[in-house]
């Protein structure tokens, strides 16, 4: 039998005075001693840390893996009780990172991936009323392409100063950059150091606003 | 964070702490149930934070300096102020120069047409040699604790109360209460978040603060200090990367086309200043090398040019770069894991803004409001209002590529929290689909465009052709690659550089970021350890103090408490009275300093010094706990070109205001860009506060919380807040929905009627609040109005973080 977790809070929640077996419908004895084993044992967890605010609270990720140790699906997303901030503790969004990835279907039950995380690169053209799949390969290399285009049409090499002099100035205002602040260190650093050679100088992340 | 259950009483500001950092509350309550502490809440509403804390204070919104101006004059007048660290660790016995002054509002040097300051009267005093003059009594009446006294004179309680609309009674204990932490043997911390930086004067709000800290002697020491709690998970690591125009990474100025910026030579005159800065030439040149390798040398100025230089004379921030784009000057955009369409100040002009781009690069794991700002649902509208544009997707020419990215835990990589401490997150599942980690994206992103500049011998081209980039040949960029480079390496063996007072200016050393260096070490075996990976979780402090120093990494060099210098009195080697469990470190006459020489005496403890190790305490400048500045103290005078409004706080009205400021006869902050003088609304048509603010359930624009089902469920719609009696003035019933507007735009919401909100006294008038959750948009399973279409381009005269928590609004039953 599978029950959501909308159905199981409304049955427990009528019945959680007397928690009888004809209300339920199941044996709970049975089920607590077959739920004894937690379906994280044995499994390693690895450690991650929030995505969301900046306390930096640790959290361990419990994945299911196939024979040859890739990961299939999530088991559980817990408070790491080792990490000295948290201590194990994790506040409404950290306990339910779980959901980042996975979610029990509301129809059956199912734990499925979130169908709003978007699987496929996607392009929408210039006055067009809807999304179309594309391969990363035309993606990326469409990308590079109008990079090139508005950098090349728009770049200021040298520029006259207050004082005469000829300066270079290496830079396009025509192309900017917002974001970055859910990336990674290494992620940042690396786009930083992309946008500053191309020349950018429209370059801003969410700390300003 | 840890750090909090060190301190007697906190201050929180700005801040609901315990909704958006829940965890500070361990900490904190940790505090109160080991030490006794008090917490403290300043805020315009009364929240889950209001809740927990021991004194709660209501203020308006926008009017931090008053609040905290009468602080400052409420300590000067009591002498609560920690005196010999005042004296010896700030300021404050420095003599500022004739012609400097102070009137109705406005400092020496303004110039009203350009609306800016010439600063050359905001400086010290100094003698022959250009040192600054002092009086170590402090009562020459040019010295800065004299001028401080004498500004904030005006800051009488009455008046503050009048502006702040606080009952004296709360604004009472709030003083005794804070300034308790004066005493030489208690430290105070301050907590604060947006809704101390997003107003006009949101730099000057943080200035307030840190006269505050300063005069009670509280940097520096456990238990201290100023708490920015950071909004969003690596908006720390982002800044120290420099995804700001106006730095480069390591927090160096970023070159301009000025004159003073002309070359390497020049630039390097102008950005190195005296103290800890003075190594500016090394970290420039390291960085050159790491970005540009072999095509950065001496002969070209390390490849100095390849850098942009921005106009000097132009603002290139998140306010500028929309209205720019709004006037069509801007054809390019990448949005990577952001959402101005929700996030940004005037959101209905930001949208529009996106429709005049010629293309649109984004990356995200959802498909947020700003990846569909071009659909028919992003254009709907609470009410028609001629003056807000409505589009089709027709009307749309920006072609849009969207980049799926992966979540957090589906790749690895380091976070910087908001105390600095660099944490690694493990790979624990597998990507959704063709999902990628944004280190991906940006590594194909280079290697694409830089294929098609590939044999240009234009010199335009230089920057992208030369381009040091290779972070390996497998599948994905090896993570451990652009580690060691921003570490820093020697170029000779490229073994990590161990810190940055190693680093070269000859171009022996490459380094991306100089205050990551130190992050990678070597392991006893030769190999790169990657010091965020770190897990032992032992406290490594004598008397429990919580540094777990070896726990992750934080920058700089694994110091866990900045200008911990301030937390052993002036001689180095005696703990502040009564306060022997926080003194962090102290100068040891008897160990050996420096290995080579022999000589004695170096700095030891618990935390890593923010020290010359080897200088001693009766040296020159072994007195100077603040490093990083060219003062070698604190500075409660904010001198020459550090703030553009002004040395010492003033307390200007929010842009838009229900009254007239009763300070000065400045109205708003004389140094403010007005971007849209025909948008500011007055208090006839738009009669009430509005602020903005989040809940525990959602975060940021909603787009990693709306998107998820449990925390759908648990908070589903948007609504706003309104007191029991404006709801009973405008008819209003709890739970039915209202419209909200402003001279911007308008939204529908529903209305929350709680006690949280009450009407406020200010200056003999009653002034209500509307509060606003800004998380909603229209994608994801949780959907409502996006409050941020209500709000200004607006910006801090020094930060230009837009004014998202002070403007005015109507409301009315929908």
């Amino acid at each position: 039998m599978k029950v959501t977790r909308r159905q199981f809070l409304k049955v427990t929640g009528a019945t959680a005075a007397t928690f009888a077996v004809v209300e339920l419908g199941f044996d709970l004895n049975a089920t607590a001693s077959a739920i004894k084993e937690l379906r994280t044992k044995n499994v390693t967890p690895v450690p991650t840390v929030c995505p969301y605010c900046a306390s930096g609270c640790g959290l361990v990720v419990y994945s299911q893996t196939d024979s040859s140790g890739k990961y299939e699906k999530l088991l559980s997303i817990q408070g790491d009780p080792d990490n000295p901030i948290n201590m194990g503790g994790a506040c409404s969004k950290g306990a339910a990172m779980f959901n980042l990835r996975e979610i029990y279907d509301p129809h059956n039950g199912e734990q499925v991936v979130n169908p709003k995380r978007v699987a496929k690169p996607l392009y929408r053209a210039p006055g067009s009323d809807k999304w179309e799949e594309k391969d990363w390969d035309w993606m990326l290399d469409e990308i590079a392409k109008r990079v090139k285009e508005t950098r090349d049409a728009s770049f200021i090499h040298k520029e006259k100063l207050e004082d005469g002099t000829e300066v270079i100035v290496n830079r396009t205002e025509r192309i900017g950059s917002i974001g970055g602040s859910g990336l990674d260190n290494e992620e940042c650093y690396l786009h930083s150091k992309l946008m500053r050679a191309l020349g950018l100088v429209y370059l801003e992340t969410q700390a300003r606003i | 964070m840890v750090d909090l259950k060190n301190t007697d009483v906190a201050l929180i500001m700005g801040s609901n702490a315990a909704e958006n950092h829940p965890v500070s509350f361990r900490w904190l309550d940790r505090a109160r149930q080991d030490r006794g502490a008090k917490i403290i809440h300043v805020d315009p509403r009364f929240t889950r934070t209001s809740a927990k804390a021991d004194v709660y204070a209501p203020l308006r919104s926008g009017t931090d300096i008053a609040f905290l101006g009468g602080m400052i004059k409420y300590i000067l007048e009591n002498k609560l102020y920690h005196e010999a660290y005042v004296a010896n660790y700030t300021n404050a016995t420095f003599l500022i120069k004739e012609g400097f002054s102070f009137n109705d509002g406005i400092f020496s040097g303004y110039d009203p047409d350009k609306r800016a300051y010439d600063v050359s009267s905001w400086d010290y005093e100094t003698d022959a040699e250009g040192s600054p003059v002092k009086d170590m009594t402090m009562t020459h009446p040019r010295s800065v604790l004299q001028l401080l006294k004498k500004h904030y004179s005006r800051y009488d309680i009455d008046t503050v109360c009048s502006i702040t609309g606080t009952p004296k009674n709360k604004y009472m204990q709030v003083l005794e209460t804070f300034c308790s932490t004066g005493a030489q043997d208690k430290t105070g911390t301050i907590l604060y978040a947006m809704g101390i930086t997003q107003h006009t004067v949101g730099s000057q709000n943080i200035r307030a603060f840190a006269i505050v800290q300063l005069l009670l002697g509280n940097m520096g020491r456990p238990g201290g200090g100023i708490n920015a709690l950071r909004g969003e998970n690596n908006v720390q690591g982002a800044t120290d990367m420099a995804l700001l125009y106006h730095i480069i990474p390591g927090y160096i100025t970023s070159p301009s086309n000025a004159p003073e910026h002309k070359d390497l030579t020049a630039f390097l005159t102008k950005e190195t200043t005296k103290g800890y800065r003075s190594n500016t030439p090394k970290w420039v040149t390291s960085l050159l090398k790491a970005w540009w390798g072999d095509a950065a040398t001496k002969n070209n100025d390390f490849g100095y040019h390849y850098l942009p230089k921005r106009d000097s004379k132009k603002n290139y921030s998140h306010i500028a770069m929309f209205e720019a784009m709004h006037k069509g000057e801007i054809d390019g955009l990448f949005v990577m894991g952001t959402n101005p369409v929700v996030g940004g100040p005037n959101a209905n002009k930001e949208q529009e803004a996106l429709c005049n781009l010629k293309w649109m690069v984004q990356a995200d794991l959802w498909l947020n409001e700003t990846a569909d700002f071009w659909t028919y649902q992003a254009w709907e509208r609470a009410v028609h209002n001629d003056k807000v544009d409505r589009k089709t997707p027709a009307d749309i020419g920006t072609e849009v590529f969207f980049l799926p990215a992966c979540a957090v835990f589906e790749k690895e990589g380091t976070a910087a929290q908001t105390g600095r401490w660099v944490q690694f997150r493990w790979k624990g599942a597998e990507p959704v689909g063709d999902s990628k980690a944004d280190l991906w994206i940006v590594d194909q992103i280079a290697t694409r465009v830089r294929k098609l500049y590939q044999g240009s011998t234009k010199p335009q081209d230089e920057p992208i052709v030369n381009l040091n980039w290779d972070y390996g040949h497998g599948h994905e960029p090896d993570i451990m690659k652009v580690a060691l480079e921003l570490n820093g390496y020697y170029l000779a063996d490229n073994k990590p550089v161990p810190s940055f007072a190693k680093l070269m200016d000859d171009g022996t050393t490459a380094c991306g970021c100089w205050v990551y260096c130190g992050c990678m070490g070597l392991t006893p075996t030769g190999e790169l350890d990657y010091k965020p990976m770190h897990r032992d979780n032992k406290d490594n402090s004598k008397h429990g103090l919580g540094l777990f120093s070896n726990w992750a990494w934080s920058w700089p060099v694994n110091r866990r408490i900045v200008y911990n210098r301030c937390s052993v009195q002036p001689d180095g080697i005696t703990p502040w009275p009564g306060d022997e469990k926080r003194a962090l470190i102290q100068w040891d006459a008897t160990a050996v300093g420096d290995p080579a020489t022999g000589k004695l005496g170096k700095w030891v403890g618990d935390d890593v010094p923010d020290f010359n190790v080897t200088l001693a305490p009766e040296e020159p400048g072994g007195k100077n706990p603040f490093i990083m500045r060219p003062e070698g103290v604190g500075c409660i005078f904010a001198a020459k070109t550090s703030m553009k409004d002004g040395p010492f706080p003033e307390h200007y009205e929010p842009w838009e205001s229900p009254t007239t400021n009763k300070i000065n006869s400045q109205q708003n902050n004389p140094c403010v860009k007005v971007w849209e003088p025909d948008k500011q609304g007055n208090s006839k048509d738009f009669p009430y506060v509005a602020t903005t603010y989040r809940v525990v359930e959602h975060w940021q624009t909603g787009a990693l919380t709306r998107n998820l089902p449990w925390l759908s469920e648990l908070m589903p719609d948007m609504f706003v807040e309104i007191s029991e009696e404006l709801a009973k003035e405008k008819n209003i019933k709890n739970g039915r929905k209202v419209i909200v507007s402003t001279s911007r735009g308008d939204i529908s919401a529903v209305a929350c009627v709680t006690k949280r909100l009450k009407p406020m006294n200010i200056n003999g008038e009653i002034v209500h609040m509307v509060g606003a959750i800004w998380q909603f948009g229209f994608k994801g399973f949780a959907t409502g109005d996006i409050a941020n279409r209500l709000t200004p381009h607006i910006g801090c005269a020094n930060s230009m973080c837009p004014e998202y928590k002070a403007f005015l609004c109507d409301i009315r039953r929908a």
